[in-house]
């Protein structure tokens, strides 16, 4: 599902080796989660799937496709594959909770008669079957998260990234969020996770790729954050 | 795009139009003082253009005759002069009119006396279709008078057209004529009146004294006037109005289009963050941008037809007050409001649309390479 092919990334403006010579394959309905410390590349690696950034040199492949030759045009239609989510939640202050999940429909002309009945779906999913209505400033953390969740998958997309999706959240907030990510890769999406919560990686048991200093330190399958290869 | 989205983006684009209340106000001030200075200098060009146009008609071309002509041979010159080209009106004037003109201009009825013995000329009184135009029909009009003139002395000789052809195979009429050349032989030349015409009457009036020279009094027609000061004047007035609406328009454009971008880049940087969500969600460049081109054209439009109302009002009243009083009407009359704002006020909407659009597009560019 995602190759990475002696993938480095050099950051032009500070000469930053974000990624050394990387090399990495996610087959179809993996959970993994990249974790290491704060600098050590695991939001680099998450950009470039999305071709926020574009690799120095090597291969990237996504869902059979070389996502390193693709034009400006095309990158709208690779976000449709591929779901993210973040630490701040990023969601459109000035719609409603419905509205920041119908907006990923709008995108692809879906029908409304279609939106209508599937983001009730998808927010009843994520437990917010009654929240449709409020703005994103008057949830909670956790609530924040569940919307963007939402709007990350209700598009059904094959891949999701998640860039430290606990990493504004409590504890108790942060399992129910992991419960969801476990869930939709249950239903089959690929799930790639990166954080240095080192408690949920642990208590998790999934594949687990260590980076340090832009290099792959470890990919241990059912491993734990300080797992020795 | 299919439909149902054309009509997401025309609800955001008017959403963000009331989200942004404020900034939505300022730009329409913006872009309404803009068009508001377009309409007041494009009403300006108009009528002054409409004013010059009514000047220039009034300033005519006048030829004095002398006394000898007598009527009908007037009446051959008004043939020749209705013949040339952008000459739209000849009235002719008797020694009665022009005593009369000469009375109601002065007040004055002790002029009834040289009724009698009459010493103001007969004239006629040409208007042509374009100031541009009226040096050529000048140059027409002196040729007419030579020709004229040339009539006191070829009336009275004899043979003339031996005289004329001799040299120069030259003639005023068109015949056949046998001429005799160096071999002796007999060819016979035809030539077309048309473009000898001038060459002849020279020639004529060359061996029939210096007709034209300096210092020669003509006895048919004896004076041209035209005002050339005035007309020469009122050309110039009219190029530097034109040049100077076209310069003044464009730099408002200018600098309305710059005033616009900054004020949709000030939008449109408080949503930098939502362009940038969008872009993750998988928006297409133009799924970002219709809605705040939408929002740029209604707030164009507002902009446009808010000064276009006003103007029109205002312009309704000036128009007609200068319409109507007695003086100022004499001289000139503007165009009226109707007139003017069924073009000036589509043009004012389309430059609103157009500046709206533009700046939009052009202030979102930056921000859209996420
Ligand atoms: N936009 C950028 N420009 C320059 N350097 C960057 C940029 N983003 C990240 N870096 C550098 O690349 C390295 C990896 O950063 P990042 O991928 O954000 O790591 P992590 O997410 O694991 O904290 C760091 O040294 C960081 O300073
Ligand atoms: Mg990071």
């Amino acid at each position: 599902m995602i190759t990475l092919e002696n993938v480095t990334k050099i950051y032009e403006d500070n000469g930053a080796v974000a990624l050394r010579d990387v090399s990495l394959k996610i087959g179809k309905g993996e959970f993994v989660f990249v974790v290491g410390s704060s600098g050590s590349g695991k939001s680099t690696f998450i950009k470039m799937l999305l071709k926020e950034v574009d690799p120095t040199s090597g291969m990237l492949i996504i869902d059979g496709m070389d996502i390193t030759t693709l034009k400006r045009k095309e990158i709208p239609y690779l976000r449709r594959k591929v779901g993210v989510v973040f630490q701040d939640f990023r969601l459109l202050p000035s719609k409603t909770v419905y509205e920041n999940v119908a907006f990923a429909m709008q995108i692809v002309e879906a029908s409304p008669k279609m939106i209508r009945r599937t983001v009730p779906q998808v927010l009843s999913l994520v437990g917010l079957g009654k929240k449709g209505k409020a703005y994103p400033n008057q949830l909670s953390g956790g609530e924040q998260q569940r919307v963007a969740l939402a709007r990350a998958i209700v598009n059904k997309p094959p891949i999701l990234l998640a860039d430290e999706p606990t990493g504004n959240l409590d504890p108790d907030t942060a399992w129910e969020i992991m419960e969801l990510l476990e869930n939709i890769n249950a239903n089959g999406t690929t799930v790639v996770m990166a954080t240095h919560a080192k408690d949920i990686v642990d208590r998790m048991k999934k594949r687990v790729v260590t980076m340090d200093k832009g290099i792959v330190l470890r990919d241990v399958m059912e491993g734990g954050y300080d797992d020795e290869a | 795009m299919k439909l149902r989205t054309l009509r997401y983006h025309i609800n955001e684009g008017i959403r963000s139009i009331f989200k942004n209340g404020l900034m939505s106000l300022a730009s329409i001030a913006v872009v309404g003082a803009c068009i508001f200075i377009v309409i007041v200098s494009l009403c300006m060009a108009v009528n002054i253009d409409y004013v010059l146009e009514q000047i220039e008609a009034n300033v005519g071309i006048s030829v004095m005759f002398g006394e000898e002509p007598d009527e009908s041979d007037i009446a051959g010159i008004e043939q020749q002069v209705k013949q040339i080209p952008h000459v739209t009106e000849v009235k002719y004037y008797s020694k009665d009119d022009a005593l009369d003109q000469a009375k109601t201009m002065f007040d004055a009825d002790a002029l009834e006396g040289l009724r009698e013995d009459n010493p103001l000329p007969r004239s006629f009184d040409i208007k042509v279709d374009d100031i541009a135009n009226q040096e050529s029909v000048i140059k027409e009009l002196e040729n007419i008078r030579l020709e004229f003139e040339k009539t006191f002395y070829t009336d009275k000789q004899e043979e003339p057209a031996d005289e004329q052809t001799t040299d120069e195979n030259v003639q005023t009429e068109e015949t056949t004529q046998p001429v005799t050349n160096e071999a002796g032989a007999v060819v016979p030349v035809v030539i077309d009146s048309g473009e000898a015409t001038t060459e002849a009457a020279r020639d004529t009036a060359a061996s029939a004294e210096d007709i034209g020279k300096e210092g020669y009094v003509f006895r048919g027609i004896e004076k041209i006037n035209h005002l050339k000061e005035i007309t020469d004047v009122l050309v110039t007035i009219n190029i530097i109005v034109r040049v100077c609406s076209v310069i003044l328009i464009g730099i408002l454009c200018f600098i309305s289009v710059g005033i616009i971008m900054n004020t949709i880049k000030l939008t449109v940087f408080i949503r930098k963050s939502e362009i940038n969500i969008m872009k993750y969600v998988g928006a297409t460049d133009w799924f970002i941008r219709w809605p705040f081109v939408i929002e740029g054209i209604i707030i164009g439009l507002i902009g446009a037809l808010i000064p276009t109302g006003i103007c029109w009002l205002v312009y309704d009243r000036i128009a007609d007050f200068i319409n109507n009083t007695p003086f100022i009407k004499a001289i000139a009359q503007l165009k009226t409001a109707a007139d003017i704002f069924c073009v000036v006020g589509p043009v004012a909407l389309l430059i609103g649309v157009l500046l709206g659009a533009i700046g939009s597009i052009n202030s979102l560019e930056k921000h859209l390479n996420v």
